[in-house]
């Protein structure tokens, strides 16, 4: 059942979605102005700065801007280029960067293959993204999805040697990587560390990242974004573990165990119920003959070598037989009476 | 005499170090004061001794052996540390794995925890020739677990019956599982080197009679009323007073605890440590 207002399925509604919430686009998009015209009438829709303070212009795809929107992405991008420093003025410089070259983003409920082709075509260095993004209201609730669709030639260098990467599944049997960016060194080694914890918590836990965010996900489910905020790392929890406000935590290498744990306590706590029954687990065991119990695969991965581990397969292990031998260790009348005779004299 | 059994092969992986446990069925038997002495004893002999103390969270090991960390197995168990990192130097020789002093939370840990502990030190025992694990008192399932995982079980008791009773109990568990270690005997505080051997043979006969388990006589400790620590700088015995009955007795069961494991040093073992700790929570059947 819908309850609440909606937004229209247009591109009105597109833009609505967009400046309601920019993150939704990448982690830390800033909405700084909109409907601008930028040098020789190119219309650019929003103006906005990345995590990193690299400006970046969104357009949306209109199937009446076909003809358009090359001439706009283009003009506007060259503007850029040649006046960043005049709009950093204007805008202030602790909101935008004139170092970083700006950025295009291309978004649109559908795309003609004649715009997809336009952008293709593009080139020259300029740094595209193409989104295309649908929504429908469910339960009451907003649901959003975004699909990166191929833009100019990914991995072509953009000015500044930096990659245009697009967001990626990060495929455990490759080696979780971060993409190339702007994040900076220091920050590159602590994403590193964090996806090192995480590939260790559960085998249900996916990544995706574009350049300046990582998104993790359980099954689906979101868990957290690690990324950049005012230039610096920290990962926002999209729910806590225990059904409280969203949590937003420095991420740095002291605190990375931290947020590991933090991510493994949502896993287990929203997951895992549902997914192990350690009492019934340890009950099957207990059914089994002792020596066909041992699985190979049921090891304890730790964080690190830390005692925080995952729990749902180390479970398979259990203090209850020992608890029944200490407790099948009680001294018969027969065995105390023997220990009863006085050897202190001897 | 013999090596321990089950856990030593003929040709496994990397070398690992002796595990020595030292338990009690009784608070107060000395068995803190025979771990540090041991250890100090060994380290001594030119031995690399990590003693750990597995008393969690109601360790005193530091206090003997006259340190105090900043840190112990309480960080370990919160993921703030490697287990590796705990470990502290002690002027007296051996390293120490403090056990964390007042922590409840400690007395009371999880399979997964446990298991991690299991992981934990095998990256010690693998850098050491011997590793003691000073544990618990009592028969809790933790305390049993890092006796289950050592090659050697040394029981201190004392000659009166109750100590003798709890240290049966401890005897018996350890008896009811397939692959249990070795266990050996020192009676602690006796009037006389008699009553020692008149101890251990009432618990031997009564463990033989009931359990079908032989245990081993290491020797005895006479009583000493000087063995007391006052101050945190006292040294061990073995050190503060080495010709005294008390720390002669303690060489002297170091050197048969010597014979009986075979030697103090690292052995190539078919199941590590880690190994031994998780086989301890999903133990074989006694055939």
């Amino acid at each position: 059942m819908i309850s609440g207002p909606t937004i229209p399925n247009t591109v009105a509604g597109l833009r609505e979605l967009i400046t309601r919430d920019a993150g939704l686009l990448e982690h830390g998009l800033e909405i700084l102005s909109e409907d601008l015209v930028l040098g020789q009438d190119n219309v650019v829709d929003v103006l906005a700065r990345d995590a990193a303070g690299a400006p970046v212009l969104l357009f949306t795809a209109a199937p009446e801007r076909v003809a358009r929107l090359r001439t706009d992405l283009c003009g506007a991008h060259s503007w850029m280029g040649d006046n960043a420093e005049f709009l950093v003025r204007e805008l202030g410089d602790s909101v935008l960067r004139a170092d970083l070259p700006p950025r295009c983003i291309v978004v649109g409920i559908e795309f003609l293959t004649e715009t997809l082709r336009d952008l293709q075509g593009l080139g020259g260095g300029l740094d595209v993204r193409v989104v295309q993004v649908c929504w429908m209201h469910v339960g009451g609730r907003l649901r959003v999805g975004m699909t990166d669709l191929p833009s100019s030639a990914p991995g072509v260098s953009a000015p500044g040697g930096r990659t245009m990467d697009r967001p990626a599944a990060l495929r455990r049997t490759d080696g979780w990587q971060i993409p190339p960016g702007v994040v900076a060194p220091g920050d590159r080694k602590v994403l590193a560390l964090f996806l090192d914890l995480l590939q260790r918590v559960d085998h249900r836990l996916g990544a995706t990242a574009d350049r300046f965010s990582l998104h993790v996900s359980c099954a689906g489910t979101p868990i957290v974004v690690a990324g950049l905020v005012d230039g610096r790392l920290q990962a926002q929890f999209s729910v806590d573990s225990d059904g409280g406000e969203p949590v937003r935590m420095e991420l740095d290498a002291t605190s990375c165990h931290t947020v590991v744990d933090r991510v493994m306590r949502h896993v287990l706590a929203r997951f895992e119920s549902s997914t192990y029954d350690c009492r019934t687990l340890r009950e099957v065991a207990s059914d089994r003959p002792a020596n066909e119990r041992s699985d190979p695969r049921a090891v304890t991965i730790g964080l690190q070598g830390t005692g925080q581990t995952r729990r749902g397969s180390v479970d398979r292990f259990s203090l209850e037989p020992i608890r029944r031998m200490a407790a099948e260790a009680q001294l018969s009348r027969a065995e105390i009476s023997a220990l009863g005779e006085d050897c202190s004299d001897a | 005499m013999a090596i321990s059994r089950s856990d030593v092969a003929q040709g496994g992986e990397t070398p690992e170090a002796l595990v020595l446990a030292v338990a009690s069925g009784k608070g107060g038997t000395g068995k803190s004061f025979l771990s540090t002495n041991l250890a100090v004893a060994l380290s001594a002999a030119g031995k690399r001794v990590t003693l750990v103390d597995c008393d969690f969270g109601l360790g005193n090991d530091h206090l003997l052996l006259g340190v105090s960390p900043t840190r112990s197995i309480q960080h370990f168990f919160r993921g703030d540390a490697i287990l590796a990192d705990l470990v502290v130097p002690t002027r007296h020789g051996p390293e120490l794995l403090p056990g964390g002093s007042g922590i409840t939370r400690l007395a009371d840990l999880a399979e997964h925890e446990l298991s991690a502990l299991g992981d934990g030190l095998a990256t010690i025992a693998v850098r050491s020739d011997v590793l003691f694990l000073d544990s618990a008192a009592g028969i809790a399932p933790q305390g049993l677990l890092t006796l289950l995982a050592a090659h050697h079980v040394v029981v201190v008791t004392h000659p009166e019956i109750a100590a003798m009773t709890d240290a049966y109990a401890v005897i018996k568990c350890l008896a009811s599982h397939a692959d249990r270690p070795e266990i050996d005997l020192v009676v602690n505080r006796v009037a006389s080197a008699a009553q020692g051997e008149a101890t251990f043979r009432k618990l031997e006969a009564v463990s033989r009679r009931f359990c079908a388990l032989p245990l081993h006589y290491l020797g005895s400790i006479p009583e000493d009323k000087s063995i007391t620590q006052l101050r945190l700088d006292q040294a061990p015995i073995v050190v503060s007073n080495p010709t005294s009955a008390a720390a002669l007795a303690i060489h002297e069961i170091a050197r048969r605890l010597g014979e009986r494991a075979g030697g103090f040093a690292p052995r190539r073992v078919m199941r590590t440590l880690a190994q031994r700790f998780r086989q301890g929570m999903n133990p074989r059947p006694i055939p």
